[in-house]
């Protein structure tokens, strides 16, 4: 009591000193300390005639004051249990929403309990139950949902259009295949640098190519021609947008078709080394055949009698463009091809050894 | 001969070590203590008299086994989240929090569950029914319109009311 004495003093000359310093208003300002002065003694003269009581902390007395309760608000029934039985269930829950317990008519619980101890060894019920809440629902999402959609959605369709019921009628008027892709996610964007990228297959024998042009169009596009499918697949993502990565890929469509129709000055310089696959008109194995035959011809010609002749079927004329249009010759030149540019296969081979046996003339079989 | 014996005593230490040193060959282990399984557990009273919703009584490392995210995005699925979004969407869930805790002062009776659709975000939370009805509603309407500006996309919450608050008591520790 001492010290609070001693800290209203000090108050009370604080306030003096600032008073003085108004100068014209002193004798109000001294009315207004006394009046204060008052004031402060009778505050601490109650305080000393309270009688202080001792209070333990911690412990309760029965006689305190009790809490008034609250008076609890009137709460409606919960929706489901005044739900007719054949409502419409999409009026109920016409969007996604948090499962609310109130709402759904069916009994469902969620959660693990280990023990009795834990919610009284009772898996909680939908009522405050915060998991459930949690979990996505597809109670908007039921048969009937589905079927408001699509009658909602059916004045928007068109009708699908005639002479493309089959795949084969639509990779036939559309041999060209565009795929994008669109990206949904959680989130303030809409802008997804995945969606930039852009594919465009097209079939290799929907476009117009001969022979050479459609080797070049090969060895243009590489890795891209996928020879299973005989399909030719760009990808580009090198632009920004979708829209600038469509046209580089139509760009270079347009650019490797029109590049494997020309016919560069250095393409004539393709030796048998370079070719892609076993030519036998260029090959060794034809000057050898038009040799042999030759000379086998000229012998058979100072032969005297015809059936004394090594080859029956040996045209007279044994130069060399009527020797690679002998039947025999053209049999034993496909069979050469199919075995060298074809899968190893026995019919292959088998082939290959009657064109020469024929061709030469050969009794006998190895077999 | 002095010289000879100091040689063949060096060989013999660098081809053999100590017995004493034999004993700390090898590699040592600790058993383990497995205490980082600790975070998250609520300490238990001695009067066993704490509630514990089930939020609280699962443990953290059951997330996804007995109970679930309070976060649902798809920043953190397979191949998402490679510009940095994950991290915005975490500190962006961390406001919500704050707000929502702040806002219903004593009011939530569950963990506050922010789901995102698209650009629209579902803030979900348990409430008591202490307030009257009016002045729920107006915090409603309050927390959507100040975290929608707050978050620059539409938000709405999803609030559901629990008559007492043994209701959303799990078990007592």
């Amino acid at each position: 009591m001492c010290c609070l004495r001693r800290l209203s003093v000090v108050h009370l000359r604080l306030v003096c000193l600032k008073l003085d310093k108004n100068g014209p208003k002193r004798e109000y300002s001294r009315s207004a300390v006394l009046c204060s002065r008052y004031k402060q003694e009778k505050r601490i003269r109650e305080v000393e005639e309270e009688f202080r009581t001792f209070k333990i902390p911690g412990l309760k007395t029965e006689t305190g004051v009790k809490r008034t309760q609250r008076r609890k608000m009137p709460v409606p029934p919960p929706r489901y249990q005044q739900m007719p039985v054949d409502q419409d269930w999409t009026n109920v829950w016409p969007a996604a929403t948090t499962f609310k317990w109130s709402a759904v008519p069916f009994p469902v619980r969620q959660g693990y309990v280990e023990t009795v101890t834990e919610n009284e060894g009772v898996i909680p019920s939908k009522y405050a139950n915060a998991e459930l809440m949690k979990i996505p629902n597809f109670l908007h999402l039921t048969p009937a949902h589905i079927k408001k959609h699509c009658a909602a959605l059916r004045e928007f369709c068109t009708e699908w259009p005639a002479g493309l019921e089959t795949d084969q009628a639509c990779q036939k008027h559309f041999p060209v295949e565009v795929e994008t892709s669109d990206y949904c996610f959680s989130g303030p964007s809409i802008r997804d640098p995945r969606a930039r990228t852009i594919t465009v297959k097209v079939k290799l024998s929907d476009l117009d190519l001969d022979y050479h042009a459609r080797d070049k169009f090969v060895r243009l596009v590489g890795d891209r021609f996928k020879p299973d499918t005989g399909e030719v697949i760009f990808t580009t993502d090198r632009c920004p947008m979708k829209k600038q990565n469509y046209d580089y890929a139509m760009y270079l469509l347009t650019a490797v078709y029109h590049e494997s129709w020309k016919r560069e000055p250095w393409e004539a310089e393709k030796t048998e080394e370079d070719m892609e696959k076993y030519f036998w008109d260029i090959s060794k194995s034809r000057k050898t055949v038009v040799a042999l035959l030759q000379n086998i011809g000229e012998i058979d010609k100072e032969s005297a009698a015809p059936e004394e002749k090594k080859l029956q079927h040996l045209p007279e004329d044994t130069s060399e463009e009527k020797l690679i249009a002998h039947s025999e010759v053209v049999k034993y030149r496909d069979a050469v091809s199919d075995l060298r540019n074809g899968e190893e296969s026995q019919e292959a081979l088998e082939r290959y050894g009657d064109g020469v046996r024929r061709l030469l003339n050969i009794q006998g079989s190895l077999s | 001969m002095a010289a000879m014996a100091c040689q063949q005593l060096s060989v013999r230490l660098t081809q053999a070590p100590p017995v004493a040193l034999l004993a700390f060959r090898g590699l040592r282990t600790t058993p383990c203590a497995l205490k980082n399984v600790r975070a998250g557990v609520p300490k238990a009273t001695v009067n066993r008299n704490k509630p514990l919703t089930y939020e609280q009584a699962q443990a953290p490392y059951r997330i996804g086994v007995t109970k679930g995210w309070n976060s649902w995005n798809t920043s953190n699925l397979y191949e998402e989240g490679f510009d940095g979004r994950a991290a915005e969407l975490t500190f962006d869930d961390l406001v919500i929090r704050k707000f929502m805790k702040g806002t219903w002062p004593g009011l939530l009776a569950s963990e506050v569950i922010v789901k995102r659709r698209h650009n629209l975000i579902v803030v979900a939370a348990l409430v008591f029914r202490q307030m009257p009805a009016r002045k729920l509603y107006f915090l409603v309407g309050y927390s959507e319109e100040m975290l929608s500006y707050l978050m620059k996309c539409p938000v709405k919450l999803e609030i559901q009311t629990v008559e007492d608050r043994n209701d959303v008591v799990f078990k007592k520790i």
